[in-house]
């Protein structure tokens, strides 16, 4: 019998940090339940998928150098059912899917395509956010316009419909294959119990809840409206003074992810009533079109339309002035103390430098050493020592470290 | 296959064929000959169109169809433009005639083709050649050369070309001084020749966030470094906008006709070259991807553009640019007269920002377009 290769080609927001995470974590247990997910770091399909698509991304398309191959080789060879997973994959044109589905497929391979997908309405604030953690300075109303836009002239709005169209992401990744090779599972309606999602992802899988049970790290947590604008204020403040890699390091995990996100003290970020009709008419044709194309559905196609707004809709632009202030200074508190315990790393650095010189003057006090520097010294006065010191440095070779 | 697949296909094979029919053109005409189907959109399908227009004769042609549709696109933009027919694709992006696209979506396809051709074919293997040299004239004046290096490397190969060293105690010293978007240029050429991939706008983003601007930008910089050291009447104020102005001052000088400088590649060149940095960026080291450079502006004419114009500074920094430009200009009026500098060119002219406010800073990317169409047809017909 032919090996299942499971894509996972997305959406983004819809859970996917904490199913990777709960993969990455329990990998070493999941070849005993007929699974592997391949990669050595937490990353490695996002690396992947980036080499795939040949997408800068801040630098890190660098450490991408070989990545797709290594998960493909890794996951040919594998003896269980494989799973990769990445969001962005989503975004793959016909050509790169083509690629992908040749490198993954073969007479020993089965390839399954799997998106999980989550409202429109609930999709679009949570893709505001992320765009914002990713130092984007865009306000809310403008990238609201963008994605109404239906030239969709704008970066922003091209890259949010390449993740989040599900069904020309289905066409493009799932055109070539039998529609019951191709898994649409939905999230449940706000308010619903939080394992349901990975609960119906084990059952597609047939693999044990426990193992997609979510294990707390590395979570992605959602920012209320005042953090997220205090977030993009911040953001046009260091756009040209803050490196991608210090942006991932401070502001990005240290601010959201450490800070920020770890308790929602502002009010949720949702839809304008308006943007939120127009997202139920978008999401009622898309439902229609997957009804008609009969892929594998896990939960219910109908979670894909927007449920009634529960709670009045805040512009981050009109924002409550003290709530911005509450999350800045939580911010600055939080740096502030990021700040003395990257100090009290300086001091110690420090310590074992001058641990180091120290050591270093002793070798250097030695009365043989002491000998060298003075031949060497009289080396520059003194012709015939000048040709003894050159005469030594033949014979001694180059790559001496020696005087 | 579908309707909308047929018609696709059915175009292709025109384009393949080395003829550049538009798609609204096979419409019209009724194109349905039978083709082999491509899994690409219009931004595809348009850059061979365009190939096809400027080289569509060639025997080879459907060869360098085939790569660019089975050659993955660059970077963020659009995926998979539909062209605009009905029955054809619902949903994904909007449909968009060809002719529509905008450029720099070509370009993130144009480009990779050309890296590929650069890193993989005969061209890449071309690795730039050191210029002869004249033999050294005994007794002849030397040259040190000082300042932008987007002027000042170009100059010194001119120099060695005719024999002039630069070195030795009494060497005169030509610190190179543009006016400040000149400038800008020179620097911006200089960083991408050597493997950057910064653009132009964030190039000036960067020198007015900078606390002190670089000698490259601030010839006064030069001079504190040459003052004390060198003879005021060793130390040569050139003003120049390029290698060729550079070189015609130091030859009528030096009364040296074997010197004469080479232009400064056209924006459009540089534009390309930086978006090639760019795709190399992942792959290739500096170093490589700098002769990557060397290579495609070896396939260009430098300065060969007429009408084109040089990129003015970003709408924001205008101002910025005017005031520094006219301070720069003010010291380095009051030093040369203080120093007694000999001065080469008009000193006023630093003030200024020569490629004027009004204009636009790069005008689209629809010349590096051009340029890029240009750099392929040319890879693909050297042999």
């Amino acid at each position: 019998m032919a090996t299942r290769i499971w894509i996972h080609v997305g959406t983004p927001k819809t859970g996917t940090s904490a199913f990777q995470n709960a993969l990455f974590t329990r990998r070493e247990s999941l070849p005993a339940a007929g699974f592997a997910y391949p990669g050595e770091r937490f990353d490695a399909h996002f690396l992947a998928a980036l080499e795939l698509m040949a997408l800068p991304w801040g630098g890190l398309e660098r450490e991408a150098v070989g990545a797709w191959e290594r998960l493909v080789d890794e996951a040919v060879a594998a003896h269980h059912e494989v799973i990769i997973s990445h969001e962005i994959f989503g975004r793959a044109s016909r050509l790169q899917v083509e690629r992908a589905l040749r490198d993954l497929g073969g007479e020993r391979t089965e390839v399954h395509i799997v998106v999980t997908a989550r409202d429109l309405a609930r999709q679009i604030p949570a893709e505001w956010q992320e765009s914002v953690k990713h130092r984007r300075t865009l306000s809310y109303d403008s990238f609201l316009e963008a994605l109404t836009d239906p030239t969709r002239s704008r970066e922003i709005a091209q890259w949010f419909w390449s993740v989040q169209e599900i069904p020309d992401i289905l066409d493009r990744w799932g055109s070539s294959l039998p529609p019951d090779r191709v898994h649409v599972v939905t999230l449940p309606a706000a308010g619903a119990p939080p394992s349901l999602l990975s609960d119906r992802l084990a059952g597609l899988l047939g693999l044990d809840r426990a193992l997609l049970a979510p294990t707390g790290e590395r979570a992605n947590p959602s920012l209320g409206v005042a953090e997220s604008e205090t977030i993009r204020r911040l953001n046009e403040l260091v756009r040209l003074s803050l490196p991608n890699e210090r942006y991932r390091q401070f502001v990005r995990e240290g601010l959201v992810h450490q800070n920020l996100g770890v308790q929602r003290e502002s009010a949720r970020l949702t839809v304008p009533p308006d943007v939120h009709a127009w997202a139920g008419e978008v999401s009622s044709g898309w439902v229609a079109q997957l009804r008609e194309r009969g892929y594998h559905v896990v939960g219910d196609l109908d979670d894909l339309l927007p449920t009634p707004a529960t709670t009045p809709f805040v512009d981050p632009a009109a924002a409550d002035p003290d709530q911005i202030a509450h999350a800045a200074l939580k911010a600055l508190a939080g740096s502030v103390g990021e700040s003395a315990r990257l100090r009290d790393v300086e001091i110690e650095l420090h310590e074992i430098i001058d641990d180091l010189m120290r050591q270093l003057d002793e070798a250097h006090s030695t009365r043989i050493y002491k000998t060298k520097e003075r031949l060497v010294a009289l080396a520059g006065s003194n012709s015939l020592a000048r040709a003894a010191l050159s005469g030594y440095r033949r014979i001694r070779g180059k790559n001496s470290r020696s005087t | 296959m579908s309707g909308y697949d047929d018609a696709v296909a059915s175009w292709y094979a025109e384009l393949r064929a080395g003829r550049p029919i538009t798609w609204s053109a096979h419409l019209a005409g009724g194109g349905r000959a039978p083709g082999t189907p491509v899994r690409v959109g219009a931004a595809h399908l348009e850059v061979v169109r365009r190939l096809a227009e400027h080289l569509g004769n060639s025997a080879d042609f459907p060869e360098l169809a085939d790569r660019v549709v089975s050659t993955a696109p660059f970077g963020r933009g659009r995926v998979d433009i539909p062209l605009p027919l009905p029955g054809g694709p619902v949903p994904g992006p909007p449909a968009m005639d060809p002719e529509q696209i905008p450029a720099g979506e070509l370009l993130r396809i144009a480009v990779p083709v050309l890296a590929e051709m650069l890193e993989s074919g005969p061209v890449g293997r071309v690795r730039p050649v050191a210029p002869t040299r004249r033999p050294r004239r005994w007794g002849a004046p030397r040259v040190v050369v000082h300042g932008n290096p987007g002027i000042a490397v170009p100059l010194r190969a001119a120099l060695r070309r005719a024999g002039v060293r630069e070195s030795g105690r009494s060497a005169i010293h030509v610190v190179l001084v543009a006016p400040v978007d000149r400038a800008v240029f020179g620097l911006w050429t200089a960083r991408v020749r050597r493997g950057a991939a910064v653009r132009w706008r964030r190039i000036w983003e960067r020198l007015a966030q900078a606390p002190v601007l670089p000698p490259a930008i601030d010839p006064g910089r030069v001079l504190d470094e040459l003052e004390g050291r060198v003879r005021p009447d060793r130390i040569h104020l050139v003003i120049a906008d390029s290698p060729v102005v550079a070189a015609g001052h130091v030859a009528a000088y030096l009364d040296n006709n074997d010197i004469w400088g080479v232009d400064l590649p056209t924006w459009p060149q540089i534009d390309l070259a930086r978006r090639l940095n760019w795709v190399h960026a992942a792959r290739l080291d500096r170093h490589e991807r700098a002769i990557n450079v060397a290579a495609l502006l070896d396939l260009l004419d430098p300065g060969h553009a007429p009408g084109l114009g040089m990129p003015a500074p970003p709408p924001r920094l205008r101002d910025w640019a005017l005031a520094t430009g006219h301070r720069i200009g003010g010291v380095l009026a009051e030093r040369a007269a203080a120093g007694g500098y000999a001065v080469h060119g008009d000193l006023e002219e630093v003030g200024r920002v020569v490629s004027g406010v009004s204009a636009r800073p790069v005008d689209g990317p629809a010349a590096t377009l051009d340029t890029a169409i240009e750099a392929i047809g040319r890879a693909w017909g050297r042999p």
